[in-house]
């Protein structure tokens, strides 16, 4: 295996999870948008309103990202997409945890208060850093294999 | 030496840059029409939520709009359990969702706590009743408690039927208050005319109010419960009676 295959390789893997995440989290979300925008406002970073349409809003741009990059379609620009994602996520927690909020960051569904003790920011923050960090690399390279890309 | 013609070169990539620009296109037109419809559904969704006064029950759909139970400060605004309590002594606010299972354990543990401090008018008790729970266990109990106890209220029983609401709460989050069930917390926090209470919970009369003060308490910055607040001050609670007790204390004048 050549080492450009070999790249191609590891990008088809990180296409896959980052997109694969996010279309979890946004199909576990979408079938309850009342909830989903809860959860944004429990943030307290936003206004009343625009963390409402937020809240509605996101799930489907998730949905739609994820299924972009599992697909292989237009790697770079879902990349870029995505790590703004994660880059706002990566804020909001760290604005909640700053805050002494005791909230559940609501990623997969669910969200809102929860009890003191039972926050896991470092865990979420760990994640999404390390998502962005895959959507950064596919940015920067956003060659995969079996990717519907090249077929356009 | 004449340069390589590039025509074909370009005439190959051409429709590949066409198809990318149609598909690319085509994705961001859905994308953006979804994330709007999204938005407009939950839009939509939520001023139903908060429009629609049951209109049955015999009352007119424009005099329940506004209907405020009695001890309520204002429509959409929290029930001031003693009023009669002297003005040196602080405002405790306590923030609770009928359906909240850490509430039923709040009541458990500091129930008894509160409700000397309310007997002896040592704090001014506000209740600000949330139903966010319905939204997010997709139900409308939370809704048909808090309708419940501001019945309730209006025969000066607010306090003694959320209490039942919560000794009686369901062991399993979601499982809901059936409508006999609530009727049964009427008859047991003594409310005396219990045709004027199954007339005002069957037209479900405080509906708007309480979606109001859900939405006033959200906006107020309180996305959680159990919240309790001593003098606005949010109150970290541990277990122990005395967190409430001391706060009241420090707190009074």
């Amino acid at each position: 295996m050549t080492r450009r295959r070999r790249l191609d390789l590891l990008g088809t893997v990180l296409r896959l999870v980052l997109g694969g995440v996010l279309l979890v989290a946004g199909a576990l979300k979408v079938t309850n948008l009342g909830a989903s925008a809860l959860a944004v406002r429990a943030y307290q970073l936003l206004p009343y309103d625009l963390a409402g349409y937020v809240g509605y809003g996101l799930p489907v741009l998730e949905i739609i990202v994820g299924l972009v990059l599992v697909v292989g379609l237009f790697t770079r620009t879902a990349a870029v997409v995505a790590g703004l994602l994660m880059l706002a996520f990566v804020i909001g927690i760290s604005w909640a945890w700053a805050k002494g909020l005791s909230i559940d960051c609501g990623c997969f569904g669910g969200g809102g208060e929860i009890a003191w003790g039972r926050t896991a920011y470092p865990l979420e923050l760990t994640r999404d850093v390390a998502l962005l960090a895959t959507a950064g690399w596919l940015v920067r390279r956003p060659a995969t294999a079996y990717a519907l890309d090249a077929r356009l | 030496m004449p340069r390589p013609d590039a025509t074909d070169k370009l005439a190959a990539t051409a429709p590949a840059q066409t198809n990318r620009l149609i598909v690319g296109g085509l994705v961001a037109i859905l994308t953006l029409g979804a994330i709007f419809a999204a938005i407009f559904l939950g839009i939509n969704n939520n001023s139903k939520n908060t429009s629609t006064p049951a209109a049955s029950g015999g009352q007119s759909a424009a005099t329940a709009a506004k209907a405020t139970p009695k001890g309520a400060t204002e429509f959409g605004g929290p029930m001031v359990v003693n009023p009669g309590a002297p003005a040196n002594v602080p405002v405790l606010d306590i923030y609770e969702d009928p359906q909240c299972p850490v509430c039923a354990q709040f009541e458990q543990i500091y129930g008894p706590t509160v409700k000397a401090l309310v007997q002896a008018n040592a704090a001014k008790l506000v209740v600000h009743t949330m139903t966010f729970l319905d939204t997010n266990l997709k139900n409308d109990s939370s809704v048909r408690a808090a309708n419940g106890a501001f019945c309730a209220a209006d025969q000066g029983k607010f306090y003694e039927y959320m209490a039942q609401v919560y000794a009686n709460q369901p062991a399993k989050e979601g499982t809901g208050y059936p409508a006999d069930q609530l009727t049964s917390f009427a008859v047991k926090a003594g409310v005396a005319d219990q045709q004027a209470w199954a007339s005002c919970q069957a037209g479900l009369t405080y509906q708007a109010h309480t979606l109001a003060l859900e939405t006033n308490t959200e906006k107020s910055g309180v996305n959680g419960t159990p919240t309790v607040k001593v003098a606005g001050q949010t109150l970290k609670l541990t277990g122990n009676p005395a967190d409430i007790t001391d706060a009241v204390k420090a707190a009074t004048k």
